[in-house]
């Protein structure tokens, strides 16, 4: 698991995190996916227990090397690598070994709050309140710039025709506008951001919760 | 003409060529290595994980996450995975990083050919004053302007007084239309100029704006050219794309009906001379302005292959891809300026995922039809299939098709015919904006210009915006 010197000294490229997927096979399983084009060397060895941060390998793209870590909020057991040569090539996305999340030997409680924490929760729109949608697949943009202040924010009253977002489809910037009647209260209080700023959305996924004001 | 030279020995042709590029372009490209014999790698991002044309290459790279930013203009994964996958050599394409002087040069460091021009040319072509200084000291003349940029109010008003209203400001490192301005009188010149530079600085890192005189109701002409490492160039005649919506072409077509044999002759032999004599490699293409006196003024060089490039492949008979892939293996020109024969003419439009209705508002969505129609001298290239779905992160060319006729009658005959017959379900598309300009009187008698489409939505009392 410890790079060797000849390699340390060539470790010039900055940290990158793995994704992960669930296993379509095995129930309790994740993979661990490479983060990106490059020779993938020094996998961990089966039996390793891996938290979030831990080293999981080296990812070579022209000459440059990456230290792989794994992502927040998944943990496990090594069970079985997918690749089988040093220096194997990988694409981006490619599973490099898989991981048992069941196997929590070892595990303190403060690292399950944890895991608690950062959880997905219930997108589900509490009585009373409304869902803004996005209307198309896009990225969703809170401001018009990256230096200009963002349309709105939690707790601002919109009334229809607020302009609430940005989703860029196919390079054009569509602005997300405040409703209002009839499916939508006249003036309502923006409740809660749910979606990231520049965050991938879907057709239909609820980017602003509100209320009546 | 100038002595032609030629290779002495034998030229190896690359075994493999990585795409960096997505949609009908890299599959135009794969056609085009494939008759050569040429293994193909074609990369995609996640979001094209089921692109059709990935089926035609002979193995695939997944190069990153769906934004452009994170696959298609990632150079150093690109690079990468033509280093991985064995690749001598990559295509760019059009757009992304095909004009990226930085990105030729990174692949240069890597031992992978860039097919195309090199990085000096591109950085030269990049930066539009120097392109208009060079051009007009090899004898072709720039629109009338100022020499170098305009680095104040102070200056642009007296630049603007000299070359007289209208003028345009435009980006020195500009493109699409991003930091131009038309500016009609003195009062608006202040806030044209502010507004421009600001707008300059933010898309390209570059505040700097040269001037321009403003030409209303120019045609938009260009001249394929190629050139190899020998110093040999010779142009394929010149395509009109004056159809367009917010400097976007719409439609295009070889030759144009405002250039005649002499013209043609003319500019052709300056263009080749002059993109020889700066030492130009590959395929490229010289914009000129023509105003309503005839007069052809240099634009801009688009130092790769163009999105319209089959309207000219269709006239000359002749594969421009398959030529790029020679010139880049250092192979000579295989054609004289003597053999290039234009015979009849071409037409294409672009079909995009767009409503023509709706100000050109992109559409977004699942093809559950998609029939293109079969018919002789019709070209279409496209990598659609019923049942794909476009993903909402790239640009929305669907589909470009290309009609052949024996004049231009036949021509217009054919395309529309054509696009009659295409079906396609499931997005707005704009085959009923194609058919309309088709039909119209302005465009059958040759006699249009940039201003054909706002003035069509005008006269239609339809609002554009797009």
């Amino acid at each position: 698991m410890q790079p060797r010197d000849s390699d340390m000294v060539r470790l010039i490229g900055e940290a990158r995190t793995c994704g992960v997927r669930e296993s379509e096979t095995l129930k309790g399983h994740f993979d661990v996916l490479a983060p990106g084009v490059g020779f993938f060397d020094m996998p961990p060895a089966v039996g390793t227990f891996l938290t979030p941060g831990s080293f999981v390998g080296y990812l070579t793209v022209i000459r440059k090397y990456f230290h792989l870590m794994m992502p927040e909020g998944h943990h496990g057991v090594v069970t079985h690598l997918h690749i089988e040569n040093r220096k194997q090539r990988v694409e981006y996305g490619q599973p490099l070994f898989t991981v048992s999340s069941e196997a929590e030997a070892g595990l303190t409680t403060e690292f399950k709050m944890m895991e608690a924490e950062t959880g997905t929760r219930d997108e589900g729109i509490p009585a009373g309140m409304f869902g803004v949608k996005s209307p198309t697949d896009g990225i969703f943009y809170r401001r018009a710039n990256p230096q200009s202040p963002s349309y709105v924010e939690e707790g601002a009253i919109v009334t229809q025709g607020t302009t609430l977002a940005l989703v860029e489809v196919m390079k054009c910037f569509n602005p997300i506008l405040y409703p209002g009647e009839p499916e939508f209260p006249p003036k309502a209080r923006v409740v809660k951001i749910t979606i990231e700023d520049s965050a991938e959305v879907k057709h239909g996924l609820v980017l602003f919760i509100v209320e009546p004001a | 003409m100038w002595a032609r030279l030629d290779a002495p020995g034998r030229v190896t042709m690359f075994r493999s060529v990585l795409i960096a590029n997505r949609g009908e372009i890299a599959l135009r490209v794969i056609r085009a290595c494939k008759e050569l014999g040429i293994r193909t790698v074609a990369v995609h991002s996640e979001a094209d994980r089921t692109s059709p044309h990935l089926e035609y290459a002979d193995e695939t790279v997944c190069i990153g996450g769906s934004r452009s930013a994170e696959s298609y203009l990632n150079m150093e994964t690109l690079i990468q995975a033509a280093v991985q996958s064995d690749c001598q050599a990559l295509h760019p394409g059009y757009g992304f990083l095909a004009e990226n002087s930085l990105f030729s040069s990174l692949c240069a460091q890597s031992k992978i050919t860039f097919i195309g021009p090199p990085p000096g040319a591109v950085r030269l072509f990049g930066d539009k004053v120097r392109a208009r200084e060079t051009m007009k000291s090899l004898g072709l003349d720039p629109i009338p302007g100022t020499d170098g940029t305009v680095d104040n109010l102070k200056e642009a008003s007296a630049a603007a007084e000299e070359i007289g209203y209208p003028v345009l400001l435009k980006a020195s490192a500009g493109g699409g239309g991003k930091g131009m301005r038309i500016v009609n009188a003195g009062g608006d010149l202040e806030g044209a100029f502010n507004e421009a530079s600001l707008e300059a600085e933010k898309a390209f890192a570059n505040p700097a704006l040269y001037m321009e005189k403003y030409i209303s109701r120019g045609r938009h002409i260009e001249f394929q050219i190629l050139a190899d490492v020998f110093g040999n160039a010779v142009h394929l005649g010149e395509r009109e794309c004056s159809i367009q919506r917010s400097h976007q072409k719409l439609v295009e077509e070889s030759p144009s009906p405002a250039v005649d044999e002499d013209t043609r002759k003319a500019f052709g032999e300056k263009v080749s001379r002059a993109v020889a004599a700066i030492g130009y490699v590959n395929a490229g293409t010289v914009e000129f302005l023509r105003d309503e006196a005839g007069n052809l003024y240099f634009m801009e060089m688009n130092a790769r292959l163009q999105v319209e490039h089959p309207v000219t492949e269709m006239v000359t008979d002749f594969d421009i891809v398959k030529e790029q892939l020679r010139i880049a293996a250092n192979c000579p020109l295989s054609i004289t300026q003597d053999d290039v024969k234009m015979s009849g003419h071409a037409i294409e439009v672009r079909i995009n995922a767009e409503d023509p209705d709706n100000g050109f508002k992109p559409d977004p969505g699942t093809i559950t039809e998609f029939e293109p129609p079969c018919m002789d001298s019709v070209r279409v290239d496209t990598h659609i299939k019923p049942g794909y779905t476009i993903p909402p992160f790239y640009d929305s060319l669907l589909c470009k098709l290309i009609g052949r006729g024996e004049d231009r009658a036949g021509a217009i005959s054919t395309v529309k015919q054509a696009l009659e017959g295409f079906n396609i379900k499931g997005v707005k598309t704009t085959i009923p904006i194609h058919i309309e300009i088709l039909s119209s009187e302005e465009f059958r008698k040759g006699d249009y210009n940039t201003s054909f489409i706002p003035d069509l939505f005008r006269a239609k009392g339809r609002e554009q915006n797009g």
